[in-house]
């Protein structure tokens, strides 16, 4: 068994069995009454998320055309904002997944205030050190994931396309190339599967739908690979193939067993990044799936790691979003509780609380997915905080870190979600 | 007193004579009558003869005219002649600040009523040591009443009504203050006049200059007290003076009025400005107006289709001289219509998913998205699904904007090409983004001749994409000067914003090669640096027939999404796809805005016409184009106007015309695209309109002319008043001089010429004539 699906399971195991809740991190059941933190922290804790918007305001002097510290607005784009608020998302086309969400009333410094020159030293720091830790056949591979892994080559690629690159464009684009290069050769001919030597064990699906995400975001740039279209249509194929009687998935790529909620919300993602790029995906499929989603949920907003689970995850609460999100029902009667959930952690804990979190890094990337798409009342709380958790979590040579010392996933994942206000990636949508 | 005899020469002679008849008449009579004397005592003798000595030297006196001469002195009351203008200017209200209007009724606050007040206040006081003439005057000065001096305060005084009894309302058509002030002069020249007391706003229309009259005024020492009304300002007013907006909307679509308003209340002005649509407040902005002309906006979303009546409304402020014009209403036909635009791409790059949400998220496109790489039986994005690319001229022209974004040369016909272009040709719009996955290139080499006419650009049709080059190095863009001012580059409606927007756009590290740019392209960004050159386009237009093309060589745009997201991103693309729909969408090209100097002229004034265009690339397809406009009169009457082209190389065609009849005239500029097929079908057509009416001279400038008013002061010595310092009418009284006028005269009285001189001639004579009868001579 590979170290990778023991992560995985390890992850699933303590969201169902509730060991969270012994680590400290089970949440009260009236959050509204809980107490203070044990620790406040300066700086971090006595922000409250209401304070985080008047912060940007207080910097909005620094914003292109500001004046006396109040930032011009458009009239019309803020008349078009307005009614299209009270619209709310809309999908033009027959498919929801093309949400078009409403446009900002007036231009945004959210990105300026929040990528501080802490925050890109961070960055820069990351990317070399996953540049550094490249291996000779373009892959990348990880304490738990020896030799290299796709799974954590397609995070690091995403990584590098976050920063704004493409393969063979762009300052990564040279380790971007390589990495994809390595993805495709791990595509098994026949089934279509992307995981190469150094897969997991129990089941590729994690490093198949990741794999499958970067192919995705990257098929529109890479025309010296015309068999691109194929590649990644096969793997689509794959993974319609493998969805279980439950409506989800799991980490093998076949349609018997059970499914759990973390594979089902990476594979609704990239089943709709997929649509996005004009390959065919079944409605019912994706609607299965969401189903899946929501019967996870517990009413606090939480996810279970499998629906008959009895506990929750607080890894989940992003992924939870994400995946129902990617039904296109950004108004899905969960979200709200999620969300909140998601700002209600963040808030409380401490940076000592959350980076002792099993999986802080995977958990806070899908939460970044989660807060984006939510908006920057979300995102800009969550984002200072993560980004206090991280500062003190990364090591000399930029790397980030888990439980299981593996250093290059955590790494590309803190890399693409300190880089997300850039806006460059298309995973993160609003 | 000095006597003196009136006799001239020639009487002297002759009074000698006479005395010498005389004397031989005495002898003669003394001889005859010398018998009978003898019994006359000497006394008698005596006494008769001195009676008749004295008689005959009286007679002779009598001749030669005695006379004195007696010096009379005479003292009277100075003159102060007050002179008020009575043009009908002075029926504006006076200046808010002056201290006399704000004492005085509200209901009187002409700038006749200060002048009112200001006479009865110096009538009280000078009228004891003055005699007070009050004039008016409009083309000339005329006495209107000379006030009675008063002996004591005690003494009463006529009223207002009296005293204005023969002007009680301003009613003259011109101010000639220097003709005034002349007449006043001429008409006192025998008085002595203390100064001149002038009231009026200054603001001359005709007549002596008024520099002249105070000459003449200075010569003959009389200083002028210039008391100004009204303020260097014009009439306190706020007013709408103009609303642009387009005569149709888009439904759902932002509709903006932009308005000219004038503030002549005070600077800066705060007001609400208040949009209703069919009685209904759809909008209010907060306005912060500088004195004068002000442009500002204000914009709504129509929901309603059809002809809606939009009413624009500014406050009124006390004391403007019109509040009807604080409120414009326009009609605006609002209609469903909607720019359709066929998105063509060749594969899902980066650029797609941020730029097929962008173009949803215009209220007025219709997009249908043809992604070339997807499967078969894949559902295609945007508001209208396709299934397939259009296949023939008709379908084509469906839509009015067409994007081909790094397309599958392999996967559209020629067929489909030259049907493209057809399109183009006709009024549509395209728009070409070059990618790395396919390149124009081999877009050239499949269909070399219509691709190669509808670039702005020159492709090395040989230049395939280097898949195997990386390009690691950045360059920045920079807009060109043209680009910094074209719509399609406008970010932001302000300046300043616009300019701090693209300082923050990141830079981008590949673009398509460009070989050159067509001569009647207009590049809009290149690269940055030294040696850029018409190789280094990035983004460039051109006119095609009556249609558009934009060129764009850069397929990372979604680079500018930081750092406002989509806010700047979305507008870009917005821009574009606007500019190439906008023949479709207004139904002709609103790159040009057509104008005139003003909105109302008198007959025989110059109306300046000015065409504006607005885009480089219509400027340039227009280039050696003759360019006419055509003024028509509300009866039909048209005449044609030519337009030159602007010296200064500004973008504007010039033109004149001479205001001949009154009355409302459009002036209309349409023009056919050069080779275009008809001209029923115009590159433009825009029209405005303007007056021609009688303008009276004192409408014309409200202010008051202050300066010319001081002037005259200064350049006779007088004081000079206005309403910052009205209030102090006490200086000017004490400033008047009240020296009586003395006058000196020289009686001659003839002394002979009076019945003293006769009854004393009749005594003696009697005397004489009675003794000789006494004495028995007769």
């Amino acid at each position: 068994m590979s170290r990778w699906l023991l992560a995985f399971v390890a992850v699933a195991c303590l969201a169902g069995l509730g060991l969270s809740a012994a680590s400290g991190e089970r949440p009260p059941r009236k959050p509204a009454a809980e107490k203070p933190e044990k620790k406040p922290e300066k700086n971090a804790e006595k922000k409250p998320a209401g304070k985080a918007k008047d912060k940007a305001g207080e910097q909005a002097g620094e914003q292109p055309g500001a004046e006396d510290g109040q930032p011009k607005v458009d009239e019309a784009q803020r008349l078009l904002a307005e009614r299209e608020k009270k619209r709310g998302p809309t999908f033009p086309g027959k498919d929801p997944a093309f949400l078009v969400l409403p446009r900002a009333s007036e231009r945004g410094n959210t990105a300026q205030t929040l990528l501080t020159p802490q925050v890109k030293e961070m960055t820069e720091k990351s990317l070399e050190y996953l540049v550094r830790t490249q291996g000779p056949d373009g892959g990348w591979g990880d304490m738990q994931f020896k030799p290299s892994n796709t799974g954590v080559t397609a995070l690091a690629c995403l990584a590098f396309m976050a920063e704004g690159s493409r393969p063979r464009v762009g300052r990564y684009g040279k380790p971007l190339d390589r990495g994809l290069e390595f993805l495709l050769k791990n595509v098994k001919k026949g089934s279509g599967v992307i995981a190469g030597a150094g897969s997991n064990e129990l089941g590729p699906m994690y490093e198949h739908a990741l794999s499958t995400l970067a192919l995705l975001m990257a098929s529109g740039d890479m025309p010296w690979k015309p068999e691109l279209h194929e590649v990644i249509g096969g793997a689509v194929d794959a993974i319609k193939k493998s969805q279980h009687l439950d409506g989800g998935w799991r980490y093998q790529l076949t349609n018997v067993g059970d499914s759990d909620m973390s594979v089902t919300a990476n594979v609704l993602w990239v089943l709709r990044t997929a649509k996005k790029c004009g390959f065919t995906v079944p409605a019912d499929a994706v609607d299965k799936g969401v189903k899946y989603i929501e019967k996870c949920a517990n009413p606090d907003g939480t996810f279970r790691y499998r629906y008959w689970g009895l506990h929750a995850s607080p890894s989940l609460g992003g992924t939870g979003i994400i995946a129902l999100a990617n039904q296109g029902s950004l108004d899905h009667p969960l979200i709200p509780r999620a969300r909140d959930r998601i700002a209600y952690d963040y808030r409380r804990y401490t940076i000592e609380d959350l980076k002792g979190r099993r999986y802080f890094v995977y958990g806070a990337f899908y939460a970044s997915l989660a807060t984006y798409s939510c908006g920057d009342k979300y995102l800009v709380p969550w984002f200072r905080k993560t980004v206090d958790v991280l500062a003190v979590m990364q090591r000399k040579d930029g790397e980030f870190w888990d439980e299981f010392d593996n250093t290059v996933y955590p790494t590309a994942m803190a890399a693409i979600m300190l880089q997300a206000p850039l806006g460059y990636l298309p995973i993160y949508e609003r | 007193m000095r006597p003196t005899l009136l006799a001239g020469q020639g009487m002297a002679i002759f009074l000698l004579v006479v005395a010498a008849a005389l004397g031989f008449f005495y002898v003669y009579i003394y001889r005859r009558e010398a018998r009978q004397a003898r019994r006359l005592t000497g006394r008698q003798r005596g006494t008769l003869r001195l009676l008749r000595i004295v008689v005959g030297a009286l007679a002779v006196l009598a001749l030669a005219r005695p006379a004195v001469t007696v010096v009379k002195h005479e003292t009277r009351l100075p003159v102060l002649p007050i002179l008020l203008d009575e043009s009908t200017s002075m029926a504006f209200p006076d200046a808010r600040d002056n201290p006399l209007v704000q004492a005085g009724s509200p209901d009187k606050r002409r700038r006749y009523d200060t002048a009112k007040t200001v006479v009865e206040t110096l009538e009280k006081k000078l009228t004891l040591t003055h005699r007070v003439k009050l004039f008016t005057f409009s083309d000339s000065g005329k006495l209107l009443k000379e006030l009675p001096v008063r002996k004591d305060e005690a003494d009463p005084l006529p009223g207002r009504d009296e005293l204005f009894a023969g002007a009680p309302d301003p009613t003259g058509d011109y101010t000639n203050v220097g003709d005034g002030l002349r007449d006043v002069l001429r008409e006192l020249s025998g008085d002595r006049v203390s100064g001149v007391v002038l009231l009026s706003d200054g603001r001359q229309t005709g007549g002596a200059a008024l520099r002249d009259a105070g000459a003449q005024a200075a010569d003959a020492r009389v200083p002028v007290h210039a008391l100004a009304l009204g303020s260097e300002f014009p009439l306190r007013d706020l007013r709408i003076d103009e609303v642009i907006v387009d005569p149709e909307a888009s439904l759902g679509d932002v509709l903006r009025f932009r308005l000219k308003v004038t503030n002549q209340i005070r600077a800066p002005l705060a007001a609400k400005l208040t949009l209703y649509e069919e009685g209904q407040k759809v909008n209010e902005k907060e306005l912060n107006l500088n004195r004068g002309e002000n442009m500002v906006e204000i914009a709504t979303i129509p929901e309603t289709e059809g002809t809606r009546a939009f009413r624009l409304v500014l406050p009124a402020f006390d004391d403007e001289v019109d509040t009807a014009n604080n409120e414009a209403t326009v009609h605006v036909k609002v209609v469903k219509r909607t720019l359709r635009v066929l998105l063509v791409a060749g594969n899902p790059s980066r650029e797609f998913f941020y730029l097929v949400p962008g173009l949803l998220r215009d209220p007025v496109v219709d997009l249908s998205c043809f992604l070339q790489s997807a499967d078969i039986d894949y559902v295609q994005q945007g508001n209208t699904s396709i299934e397939r690319l259009p296949r023939s001229v008709e379908e084509w022209k469906k839509y009015d904007v067409v994007m081909l974004f790094d397309v599958d040369p392999n996967k559209i016909t020629t067929q489909q090409v030259a049907e493209m272009e057809t399109m183009v040709r006709t009024g549509g719009g395209l728009m070409v983004i070059a990618g790395r996955n396919n390149g124009l290139a081999k877009l050239i080499q499949v269909h070399a001749v219509k691709v190669r006419e509808l670039l702005p650009v020159e492709i090395d049709k040989n230049a395939l994409p280097d898949y195997f080059q990386t390009f690691e190095t950045a360059f920045s863009a920079e807009r060109t000067p043209i680009g910094r001012s074209h719509a399609v580059m406008r970010l932001d409606r302000d300046d300043r914003t616009n300019e701090a927007v693209w300082a923050t756009f990141p830079k981008f590290h590949w673009a398509h090669p460009v070989r050159g740019v067509k001569p009647k392209s207009v590049v809009l960004l290149q690269r940055a640096g030294e040696g850029s050159g018409r190789g280094d386009c990035l983004m460039a237009i051109h006119r095609y027939y009556e249609g558009a093309v934009f060129y764009s060589g850069i397929d990372s745009l979604w680079r500018w999404r930081y750092p406002s997201e989509n806010y700047d991103y979305d507008r870009f693309w917005t821009n574009v796809i606007r500019y190439l729909g906008e023949t479709r969408l207004k139904g002709a090209q609103q790159q040009v805005a057509l104008s005139t100097d003003r909105n109302s002229y008198a007959p025989g004034e110059e109306v300046k016409v000015k065409l504006r265009l607005l885009d480089p690339a219509l400027m340039s397809q227009l280039e050696g184009q003759q360019l006419v406009v055509a003024v028509t009169s509300s009866e039909g009457e048209r005449q044609m106007v030519a337009l030159s082209p602007d010296r200064s190389g500004e973008m504007l065609y010039l033109g004149s015309y001479r205001a001949r009849r009154v009355g409302s005239m459009v002036v209309e500029a349409k023009q056919a695209a050069p080779g275009g097929s008809t001209e029923a079908k115009p590159l433009f057509d825009v029209k405005c309109a303007f007056q021609v009416k009688m303008q009276s001279l004192e409408n014309k400038d409200t202010s008051g002319d202050l300066e010319a008013m001081k002037s005259l002061a200064e350049q006779t010595g007088g004081r000079y008043f206005d309403y910052r310092n009205m209030g102090g009418l006490d200086e000017l009284v004490a400033a008047i001089p009240s020296d009586p006028q003395v006058l000196s005269q020289e009686v001659l009285v003839e002394a002979w010429d009076g019945t003293a001189f006769l009854a004393l001639f009749l005594l003696l004579i009697g005397a004489e004539w009675s003794l000789r009868k006494l004495w028995g001579l007769l």
